[in-house]
């Protein structure tokens, strides 16, 4: 029955089909039915995943069919089960949008009719062509570069013009006409330099007779080393490069910098973009070693890293967590080099493009060595020499440490070192416990100690009395982070008293708690620091013993010394810096010198003098290592990595296939296979791999790279996704365009100056940017670049630009991150933001240090994005916040006051001229008659710095045109 | 998501956001919109009444936050046969793989429970006033969580994801709604007073959202608590007057000569924006007009509770001023002394503190938006990034571990079923016995409820048209009216 239906549906068929298969014409069965079947079946009927058992993807597994029987019967397309199901509509499944068109229905009968020749080596793959819901191995990125012939358009100024005028041209629009020399210098300097040019320097420029002198504007400006800080900006956000890890800790990175140094160094220098990519992918591995190399390979960890999930317990969340580590460093090698989004292929193939899971896991292994860290900066030579150097110094500490501990065993006595009056209790290395005593509980209570801190990382305490679970817990301590002495009683509302007085600093001080019932008072070298009213809601006593330099239960230390405890009945004066040891006397209760060598025997005498004597040896060996310490780079570490395995479904629970380090199988005219051996050494899987993407015949490197500096000089790139060339992404809007220019760039040996100075001679480029409703009508995005965007300041630029405009500017280039925050550390790093106008904080944004929750209110406002996560392409946004962060920020306000001060010195008392000037400065022009009268009187009545916040925060000011 | 090969990504999402705009001819704000229609007349931009993907029951949000882990078992998920089991070992749920490793012996609840309302629902005493508001609200019970570690739990809770860098619910809601005012942000967070929780600001993050949909955080306990808010110091009110209305003319001129570009003209009205802000958000923060009664309701009137008690009525202001979602914070980051709900040590002692802060503020918060009738349109959902294990966190320890396993939530206002309870866990707390439900689950259902399906609520970011649920995420239609 159901034959004969379809038997008249057949007959029905049109006849005017494409040319039938017939017999072994391989290029025939290639051309028309594999395209059918890879379009509408095989994403789901294919060997790794038989939907219904049914694979299509062979010949011989095709007839076999799948649980509903053979699906094809060569020779009687109305007897094959395929067809019937396909035109009855129920496959592909409903839900499909594309469906089976009846030409492709009716190509199909023939070829089941003519005997469903299929060659016996072919197996299709899903892979092989692009369709409507995915992209093949002929997705247009993953081409060969061609070499297109550039249009022949009369009055095209350049290669570039022809490509952008023949598209235009085809939409009946015009460019517009060029953009005067003042809006040029300008545009071109923001640009280049991300500073505005000087009034000397626009007057110089109008007035250039010279022909060329738009060509030599371009090259003073690539030779300028600002160029390097600016497109170094710009890289830092495609490699997500960011100074702190991010996650709970947020630990700042203190040798991250030097990567970033190394980026504004490289486009200075104007190194060849193949170099580039090879030195960030393996440069810590390359022959000869450098030290531009080592600084490179900080790219493999300029991401974001969670510190608490590498160091749990928990071995499953130390796995997870490295996977995600990896995923994350995948997704960015992929993103900033190859334009390809391989992380999406961690647990299935990759719905979109032609990327396997087994590519990712291959790629893995590429990087399977990499960890996150600092190492040291030397060269291999000068490694060796520092360690041979330092070998005698920490053999001889191992030792020391190592017979510490031994004595510390046998002792089990507090350490004792020297301390502030005889002896002190070394509470690095040990603490002291004594017995509960109930007049320790029984306020008012008097503690005193003399404490000598060598850090505030972590908290110290000083005496802790019973367990804080107890009402009768109190303990004297400093807090993390920022060395407050502090007293914690959890039984008091506060229980947190703190002295804001930082006494972590390398120095003696003499600490003293007054505390009573209703009242609690803290005492810093005999000075009253904090005076607390508390009350007491609770009371239940849960008595444990008191510890000194230590509080146990909650294994928290003390770095530093302790000495001179003494605990009193009532609140005693504590007024005066006592000049010797304490005496006991009728209101003490307690009281610990820390300086009787323990009593006992002979041996034990020995034992404690012996350990002073290696204590003092150990600190003597610790300085004299850190005084020959060597500066250190955050490129992170490297280890043999052990078998990489894929993960099914991407879970670490389930290994599947074991898998060698190669390329990406996606690109078919580059070999992907590495030739390396499962245990090919780390070195060579990132050299072989970086030599593979930096291939003259990996077209994605190239076009990838030319998009990304077209995107920064136009607003937009010809691609629009400039980390994604997959079929998620955007699609050329010139195509042929980018290939030359890729062309182009390959062919000047990866010059990436080259390439901005091709850009910025093009008509395109120097056209103004005046509106044209037509136009706009057409091509509302202007991708057509039938005018020049302009486009608001980034954030870095902005204040970089008020810096300039103001006189401010420090114009140090490189080195360490200025740190416009303190830090405090309760497990999270807590950045403490200030603003200051010193030198050293008025440097260009590039050299603010990135970190994750330090960023600035002001940049944030701005759009800066968030430092761990690649932002290729920024979003610029207008909110009313970033118009109060431009109003009252006391950045901008402080740059008002600063163009204030250096107009009138530099224009004189003339109200008129200094108005001139501040235009001059902040627009590149001179102010109409208009608004210099408006200024003068706004000048006059409230001072020239309230005119100077409005051009500061003038459009005019923060846009280029 | 659609399967058409976009010519350009933005065309792609303008698509996507002028089909969602003609869907429901809603407002958003007019910086917003010029972002996302850049090219479309500004004064395009509709500013009246809207009906996103679906009729929305809430038009506002509220979440409470309690983060370190808040453990189920003590507060608000009865267990009597965890009292039967009090000191035994807990057997036949696999292996415990628990945060720090160290699983010890069943510890019964440390608080005693009693039950409440109408409804009956058990609480322990540890919340006698939320105890009294249980007839408002929906319990669920078997919400599970990926990671036992706070921050990438804290980030799920808040992002969707466990990873920096994901927009953050309020971003995600400003970003499918828009603004309800033209004087106040959209998305405000109120970290508790005693200090940021970990992760800091990364969990209020925009992401990769445009700053449009940024949060701002009132620090109530600064005198300073908005950047940027106040003119500083040492500038008169007659020169700020007098250089805004140059400024204004500067930049009037220059939007006239270069017509065409929306964000000259966005940034007139940001400015405009911005000085409306500098009236209304200390308008918001005084509380002069609020009755003793109302300060009482909240706990002002306590010492303890008075800096918390603040951030509730300020959250009540400010919903009620229009803002689309405020998220407050009740406790702050990790370490010793404790300032939040991680009870590693003792859970009773670190609860009754925590508990203390949160009850009686949050109770009045609830009380005082139903008698405003604010809880018709607000949906307020309160959770912890995870709970606590069953279980001591050591042998003969009083503390409890992290537990991703199964922990509580409680949601209340528009569109609920309340007094009610959907999903339960096991006899002891540890596991979801019915209808586990997920945070992207919680999530699906707090964007139904405003009117938004959570799978086609959606940003191009990186090569992934990303979504608050991932790929997950299925709204829980069995607590909805």
């Amino acid at each position: 029955m159901r034959n004969r239906c379809l038997f008249a549906i057949l007959i029905f068929l049109p006849l005017a089909v494409p040319t039938a298969v017939s017999g072994n014409d391989e290029r025939a069965f290639d051309r028309t039915i594999a395209p059918i079947l890879i379009r509408h079946c095989i994403n789901c009927h294919n060997t790794s995943e038989p939907r219904g058992g049914l694979d299509l993807t062979q010949r011989a597994s095709a007839l076999k069919g799948g649980k509903s029987g053979p699906a094809l019967v060569p020779g009687k397309a109305s007897k094959s089960y395929l067809l019937e199901r396909v035109i009855a509509g129920e496959m592909p499944p409903r839900k499909v949008r594309r469906r089976v068109t009846s030409d492709e229905i009716a190509t199909l009968a023939r070829w089941l009719d003519a005997g469903a020749q299929w060659p016996s080596e072919r197996t299709l793959n899903n892979f092989e062509l692009t369709t409507e819901q995915r992209a093949g191995y002929d997705w247009w990125s993953l081409q060969p570069l061609t070499r297109p012939a550039i249009p022949s358009i009369a009055n095209a100024a350049t290669p570039i013009d022809a490509f952008i005028l023949d598209a235009l041209q085809a939409r009946k629009l015009r460019p517009a006409n060029p953009a005067d020399r003042r809006t040029m210098i300008r545009r071109v300097t923001f640009d280049l330099l991300g500073l505005p040019p000087t009034p000397d320097e626009i007057d110089a420029f109008v007035a250039d007779p010279r022909p060329a002198a738009y060509e030599r504007l371009i090259d003073r400006l690539l030779a300028n080393p600002h160029y390097g800080e600016r497109w170094g900006r710009n890289w830092l956000d495609v490699v997500r490069f960011t100074e702190s890890d991010g996650f709970e800790n947020d630990r700042l990175r203190d040798n991250a910098w030097r990567y970033r140094d190394y980026v504004i160094a490289s486009l200075n220098d104007d190194r060849p973009y193949q170099q580039f990519v090879r030195e960030q992918l393996a440069g810590d591995v390359l022959a000869p070693a450098t030290r531009d190399g080592l600084a490179a390979s900080g790219f493999l960890v300029a991401g974001p890293y969670d510190e608490v999930q590498n160091v749990g317990v928990s071995a499953t969340e130390r796995l997870r967590s490295r996977e995600e580590q990896l995923e994350e460093l995948l997704s960015a090698v992929g993103g900033t080099f190859l334009g390809l989004t391989v992380h999406c292929a961690r647990c299935h193939d990759h719905k979109f493009d032609p990327i396997r899971q087994i590519d990712y896991y291959r790629l893995k292994a590429v990087f399977d060595g990499v960890d996150h860290g600092n190492q040291p900066f030397l060269l291999p030579d000068e490694r060796l020499a520092h360690e041979r150097r330092t070998a005698p110094l920490r053999d001889r500490l191992t030792h020391v440490k190592a017979e510490l501990d031994q004595l510390g065993k046998q002792t089990k006595l507090p350490v004792l070192a020297e301390g502030r009056f005889g002896r002190a209790l070394d509470a690095r290395r040990s603490r002291h416990q004594e017995p509960a005593k109930a007049a320790w509980r029984d306020l008012p209570l008097t503690v005193e100690c003399w404490v000598r801190l060598d850090s505030k990382a972590g908290f110290n305490i000083f005496v802790a009395h019973a367990p804080k679970e107890s009402a009768d817990h109190w303990e004297l301590y400093s807090y993390a982070g920022t060395g407050d002495f502090s007293v914690y009683i959890p039984a008091c509302r506060p229980a947190e008293i703190r002295s804001g007085v930082d006494v972590a600093d390398g120095k003696w001080h003499y600490l003293a708690a007054a505390i009573e019932e209703k009242r609690v008072r803290l005492f810093v070298d005999g000075r009253l620091v904090h005076d607390a009213s508390v009350t007491r809601p609770r009371a239940a006593p849960n008595p444990g013993p008191l510890w000194i330099g230590a509080y146990p239960p909650q294994n928290i230390g003390c770095a530093g010394l302790v000495d001179e405890v003494r605990i009193s009945r009532g609140v005693r004066a504590v007024e005066r810096l006592p000049e010797a040891a304490f005496p006991a006397d009728d209101q003490t209760v307690g009281i610990w010198h820390f300086d009787d060598l323990p009593p006992g025997n002979g041996d034990m005498k020995k034992a404690v003098e012996r350990s002073m004597a290696l204590e003092a040896e150990r600190q003597k060996l610790e300085a004299e290592l850190a005084s020959i310490a060597p500066p250190m780079v955050y490129s992170g570490t490297r280890r043999q990595p052990g078998a990489t395995h894929v993960f099914l479904r991407g879970d670490i629970k389930r290994p599947g296939v074991q898998v060698t380090a190669n390329g990406l199988s996606a690109l078919r005219m580059l070999p992907s296979e590495l030739e390396l051996g499962p245990d090919s050494p780390e070195s060579q899987r990132r050299i072989r791999f970086a030599d593979w993407v930096a291939h003259p015949d990996n077209p994605l490197t190239a076009r990838v790279l030319v998009n990304r500096i077209w995107q920064y000089h136009f607003g937009q790139g010809l691609v629009d996704t400039p980390s994604d060339f997959g079929f998620n992404g955007g699609r050329p809007s010139h195509p042929a365009l980018l290939d030359w220019l890729a062309q182009a760039f390959l062919d000047g040996g990866g010059s990436v100056k080259r390439l901005h100075r091709m850009i910025l001679c093009s008509a395109a480029y120097q056209q103004s940017s005046r509106f044209d409703a037509g136009a706009a009508a057409m091509d509302s995005d202007n991708r057509l670049l039938w005018r020049f965007p302009p486009r608001r300041l980034e954030g870095e630029i902005v204040r970089d630009a008020m810096l300039a405009v103001s006189g401010d500017l420090n114009r140090q280039i490189g080195g360490p991150s200025f740190r416009p925050f303190t830090v405090t550390v309760f497990l999270t790093h807590f950045y403490h933001q200030f603003d200051r106008g010193d030198a050293e904080f008025n440097r260009r944004t590039v050299y603010r240090a990135n970190v994750n929750t330090g960023r600035s209110p002001l940049l944030d406002a701005l759009d800066c994005p968030v430092p761990s996560v690649a932002a290729p392409r920024r979003r610029p946004t207008t909110t009313p916040l970033q118009a109060l962060a431009l109003m009252n920020d006391t950045f901008v306000v402080r740059q008002a006051d600063r163009l204030a001060e250096r107009v009138r010195r530099v224009a004189g008392p003339n109200l008129d001229t200094q108005v001139t000037h501040g235009y001059r400065l902040a627009f590149g022009r001179l102010p109409t008659a208009a608004e210099r009268a408006a200024a003068r009187s706004i000048a006059n009545e409230h001072g020239l710095a309230t005119v100077c916040w409005a051009l500061l925060n003038a459009s005019e000011f923060l846009y280029v045109h | 998501m659609s399967t058409d090969a976009p010519h350009t990504t933005d065309a792609r999402v303008l698509a996507t956001r002028r089909h969602f705009l003609a869907e429901s001819a809603t407002g958003l704000g007019a910086a917003a919109l010029a972002w996302l229609l850049h090219k479309e007349a500004l004064a395009a931009a509709p500013t009246t009444e809207r009906h996103p993907h679906l009729a929305p029951r809430a038009t506002r949000v509220l979440h409470i936050f309690s983060p370190g882990g808040v453990s189920q078992v003590d507060t608000f998920d009865y267990k009597p046969e965890l009292e039967k089991h009090d000191g035994q070992e807990l057997t036949g749920k696999g292996k415990l793989d628990t945060f720090f490793g160290k699983p010890g012996r069943l510890m019964k609840s440390v608080f005693p429970f009693r039950q409440r309302g109408q409804c009956g629902k058990w609480v322990s005493d540890l919340f006698p006033h939320l105890g009294g508001c249980v007839d408002e609200l929906v319990f669920l019970h078997s919400l599970t969580t990926k990671s036992s570690s706070h921050t990438p739990a804290c980030f799920q809770m808040n992002t969707g994801f466990t990873q920096n860098g994901f927009p953050s619910v309020g971003s995600w809601l400003s970003y499918g709604l828009g603004s309800l005012n033209d004087n106040l942000p959209t998305f405000v967070v109120l970290p508790d007073p005693r200090g940021l929780p970990n992760g800091g600001d990364n969990n209020w993050s925009n992401g990769f959202l445009p700053a449009d949909y940024q949060a701002t955080a009132f620090r109530t306990e600064r005198p300073d608590p908005v950047p940027f808010l106040a003119t500083p110091a040492g500038i008169r009110p007659g020169a700020r007057q007098a250089a805004s209305r140059l400024l204004a003319d500067l930049n009037r001129r220059h939007a006239e000569t270069h017509p065409g570009d929306d964000a000259l003209a966005a940034r007139l009205q940001g400015y405009e924006l911005a000085a409306r802000m500098q009236t209304s958000i200390p308008a918001a923060l005084d509380f002069a007009d609020e009755t003793v009664e109302t300060k009482r309701l909240y706990g002002l009137d306590q010492p303890l509770t008075a800096p918390f008690a603040r951030n509730c009525l300020l959250a009540r202001r400010l919903l009620e001023s229009g803002v689309r979602f405020v998220q407050l914070y009740n406790g702050g980051a990790l370490g010793s002394p404790r300032i939040n709900w991680d009870a590693h040590e003792d859970v009773k002692d670190n609860h009754a503190r925590q508990g203390t802060l949160l009850d009686r503020p949050v109770a009045g918060l609830l009380r005082d938006l139903r008698r405003r009738g604010l809880l018709d349109d607000t949906l307020v959902y309160w959770s912890s990034e995870f709970g606590r294990t069953p279980f001591t966190q050591g042998l003969g320890a009083r503390g409890r571990d992290h537990h991703p396993l199964a922990f509580t939530c409680w949601l209340a206002g528009a569109g609920l079923k309340k007094g009610t309870t959907f999903g339960q866990s096991d006899e002891l707390g540890y596991q979801p016995a019915s209808d586990p439900v997920t945070v992207y689950d919680l999530h699906a259902t707090v964007l139904h409820l405003l009117g938004l399906d959570h799978t086609r609520l959606s940003f191009y970011h990186n090569g992934i048209q990303r979504r608050l649920t991932d790929v997950h995420g299925h709204v829980i239609e069995r607590i909805l009216t």
